[in-house]
């Protein structure tokens, strides 16, 4: 009976063990195409496989690893149901999570010709029993779970990583931990709900262009580490609703005019972000309860409306250019951003709204020293609004208030 | 019941507020000190309805 493998509940961050009791997976070296899934066949039955590939013309061959076998047209779909006593007791495993017994298959599927397409299926309310899956198909176009669910699915590799939308490989694929996947060949990442997935490392998804979001409904990948990002789609959201990252490099995002990081209730440490052509920054960070710096260049942001609103722990927030900025309101960061301790706005020339944040004298000049020049502008006064900061119930001298009011600006609290 | 009395200024499509002081280059205002109306600020002891309504309007947004 299997003790050795460790299950990975959602928040650990434990490497990704195989199973000692598995059955290997082949090594491929490239040259065939080549679709291979370890396969569970649990005593207590619905084991069904249900699946179909596409390809440029010729045949599926399939070897189902209990010693049958079959040939299908370009676009059958085939199901086999296995039967527990006919797979061999030799690899015979218990799930330390849940019990139950099974027995394991090699599933191989190669092609006459070239893999265009792959769809895995359920069979009414049966789930799909695969364990690991390794692919060589770097033809392929599409890979589509439809509907199947993947509850034991936990490694999914590619020999090499086809140009294709990942659009819902994952489904529901709860213990879902590892991939080699080559982030410069997705044109998103689908619909990975429920995944265990851990670290993602860099990201340069060249091919997730247009309004292409990087995730889609992606969620519970909660304690997710990704590296640095490179997204160069233009969609205003492009980690979907994947709020579970805890931590992320720096984003860059050199086509989007619109960009949220909304509620991203897990992320911790810094948010840095630079996106050149950046104009709507509304909702920027709202809800990141966690993030305690936020770093800003996109020197040509014009709306922070609601920008670090209900950000409770953020206490640095740093814009490299400010100078186009036109609306802020006073969600902007003056409502839950308490802990503010440090803001540069560099060429601001819009009113501001700091109350009650916890900006101090030292630092409330450093943003003084920021303020445009409006008298030199030829701008009307702005206002700097900083009731209940710390600056303000610690008082500024009149050398400090000259800075900002001397360019035109006036201090209220 | 809140304290809503200090510094009311109404711009064209904003209000300003500034329960206890305004520092202008020009000018100084202070609670405990001078309460003058001056450059379109204004003392109220409490919150003119006017800047209830825009608050109110800002929310509702």
């Amino acid at each position: 009976m299997n003790r050795y493998f460790k299950a990975q509940p959602v928040g650990t961050s434990d490497e990704w063990v195989r199973n000692p009791d598995w059955l290997p997976m082949p090594e491929l070296d490239g040259t065939e195409e080549v679709f291979y899934a370890l396969y569970a066949v649990f005593e207590l039955g619905g084991n069904y496989l249900q699946f179909r590939a596409v390809t440029s013309g010729g045949l599926q061959v399939v070897d189902f690893g209990d010693g049958t076998s079959g040939t299908f047209n370009s676009g059958n779909i085939f199901t086999k149901e296995y039967e527990y006593n006919d797979i061999d007791p030799s690899t015979e495993t218990i799930d330390e999570i849940t019990g139950l017994k099974y027995r394991q298959v090699l599933i191989k599927i190669t092609t006459t010709s070239s893999f265009d397409g792959f769809m895995i299926f359920r069979e009414g309310d049966k789930m799909m029993n695969y364990l690991d899956i390794y692919i060589h198909a770097p033809n392929l176009t599409s890979f589509t779970n439809n509907s199947a669910t993947t509850p034991w699915l936990e490694r999914f590799r590619m020999y090499e990583w086809p140009v294709m939308p990942l659009n819902s490989v994952f489904v529901n694929a709860t213990r879902m931990t590892e991939t080699n996947i080559d982030w410069t060949k997705p044109t998103n990442f689908g619909s990975a709900t429920y995944t265990n997935f851990k670290n993602f490392g860099d990201i340069d998804a060249i091919n997730c262009v247009g309004n292409n979001t990087l995730f889609t409904f992606t969620r519970t990948m909660s304690n997710l580490k990704i590296g640095n990002v490179n997204y160069y789609g233009t969609n205003n959201a492009p980690f979907g609703t994947l709020n579970g990252i805890n931590r992320i490099g720096k984003v860059y995002a050199p086509n989007v005019t619109s960009l949220m990081f909304l509620e991203w209730h897990n992320l911790e440490g810094t948010l840095e972000v630079e996106a050149p052509l950046l104009v709507n920054g509304t909702f920027f960070a709202r809800d990141c309860s966690r993030v305690n710096k936020i770093i800003l260049d996109a020197p040509n942001i014009e709306n922070l409306n609601n920008f670090a609103l209900a950000c409770w722990a953020v206490s640095e927030i740093i814009f490299t250019d400010a100078s186009n900025v036109n609306t802020i309101n006073n969600n902007a960061f003056g409502n839950g951003t308490r802990n503010l301790r440090r803001l540069r706005l560099p060429g601001i020339k819009v009113s501001l709204y700091l109350i009650y944040v916890s900006i101090d004298v030292p630092e409330m000049v450093d943003l003084f020293n920021d303020l445009a020049d409006l008298v030199a502008l030829g701008l009307p006064s702005q206002n700097i609004n900083i009731t209940l900061s710390t600056a303000s119930q610690k008082g500024l001298s009149q050398a400090q208030r000259d800075i900002a009011l001397n360019k035109g600006w006036t201090i209220t609290g | 019941m809140e304290d809503t009395s200090g510094f009311y200024k109404q711009l064209e499509n904003e209000w300003w507020y500034a329960p206890n002081f305004v520092y202008h280059r020009d000018y100084t205002l202070d609670r405990n000190n001078n309460r003058i109306d001056i450059d379109g600020w204004v003392w109220y002891d409490e919150a003119p309805q006017e800047y209830v309504d825009y608050i109110n309007s800002l929310e509702n947004e």
